[in-house]
């Protein structure tokens, strides 16, 4: 996993990579995130299921760029193109990782891997953290590859987690460690 | 579960928890009976057990059980809130006597059937250290798949710790 390159020694924040930038979230973004979750394909994937509404789009905002428990961000590219929204949810020395390239576009170009490289990168600097998780259907093969290059290693499937589309269904867990991090910062 | 089950091996039964049981359990915790096996380590008051325990018996799906023998406390068992997905049993047998006679195997057994039967719930899942052979040796035969080793998913005893996760499901 190689450590994303910053713009310059004084970036503002850490969560710059080689293709994009993670920026906080904004009231003004209510609109598009609210397009993003109704209509993008990346839908398919998404371990929501129902419609959202204006109304829990704005409180969904709201909360995420404020509450210290759940980081999440706007993923930019390094050209002010917005494409999709990656955050964490802390569980005291554990986060869970959760992204989502809404502009389908965008997908198959490197962006999704270096904005998951990015956040974990951000993550384990910025917090003291043990280990990073994410859960992944099984059959979402693009997502997993993403993970893996990201330094992501799988640990099991767990049976039945998540309903869709009429049935329980299966999802794997990944996860990174610390260690493999540092490891990887020192490598490369 | 509000009933008390059929005598399992060595005369024990799976009974509904209750206020008379906490000194005892209490004790079985501090003792270090069963510090190498579960994840909590501090001691623990009794009045935050009376509180949980009323809790738990508010709503039906939270069961909190002991294992007896006669009027003894010889273990603890209970489904709680799961990590993932259905519910996550935890078992503790504080006497050694109790142990590797099919005492685990039956109250696992006696709360799988609770969860499938009357509560209804398609899963039941829980964690084990990977080292803990005896527990993940009883735990297959009761019909649990390993479904991931979670690294360093654990404090205990002054290191992180991976935790082995397993499930079993009802269909």
């Amino acid at each position: 996993m190689k450590r994303p390159t910053r713009a310059s020694p004084l970036a503002p924040t850490w969560l710059v990579g080689e293709k994009v930038r993670l920026r906080a979230i904004e009231p003004t973004d209510v609109p598009m995130l609210l397009r993003w979750f109704n209509e993008s394909p990346a839908r398919t994937w998404l371990m929501t299921r129902l419609p959202l509404s204006r109304n829990a789009e704005q409180e969904w905002a709201a909360r995420a760029a404020v509450s210290p428990g759940t980081p999440t961000f706007v993923v930019q590219t390094k050209t002010g193109e917005d494409i999709g929204v990656a955050g964490l949810t802390l569980f005291g020395a554990r986060a869970e990782l959760g992204i989502a390239l809404h502009e389908s576009r965008r997908w198959n170009g490197g962006y999704g891997t270096d904005a998951v490289r990015t956040l974990v990168d951000g993550a384990f600097r910025a917090l003291p953290l043990q280990r990073i998780e994410l859960f992944v259907y099984p059959d979402n093969v693009r997502a997993i590859r993403c993970y893996e290059k990201a330094g992501f290693a799988r640990e099991g499937v767990l049976r039945g987690r998540e309903y869709r589309k009429g049935r329980y269904d299966d999802v794997a867990i990944m996860s990174i460690l610390h260690e493999e991090w540092a490891q990887a910062r020192t490598d490369g | 579960m509000a009933r008390i089950s059929k005598a399992g091996p060595l005369g024990v039964r799976i009974v509904p928890r209750t206020e008379r049981h906490l000194p005892e359990i209490q004790h079985g915790f501090d003792s270090g009976a069963v510090s190498a096996t579960t994840v909590y380590h501090l001691p623990r008051s009794l009045s935050v057990a009376s509180a949980t325990l009323a809790q738990s018996k508010r709503r039906r799906d939270r069961p909190l059980y002991s294992i007896v023998a006669g009027r003894r406390v010889v273990g603890v068992c209970s489904l709680r809130a799961p990590l993932f997905a259905g519910v996550e049993l935890t078992i503790a047998i504080f006497d050694p006597a109790y142990r590797g006679a099919g005492v685990g195997a039956f109250a696992v057994r006696t709360l799988c059937d609770t969860a499938f039967g009357e509560l209804r719930i398609g899963r039941v899942e829980l964690g084990v250290y990977p080292d803990n052979l005896a527990a993940i040796k009883c735990y297959e035969r009761c019909g649990f798949a390993r479904e991931a080793l979670l690294r360093r998913f654990v404090y205990h005893d002054g290191a992180w710790r991976d935790l082995l996760w397993m499930a079993k499901t009802s269909a």
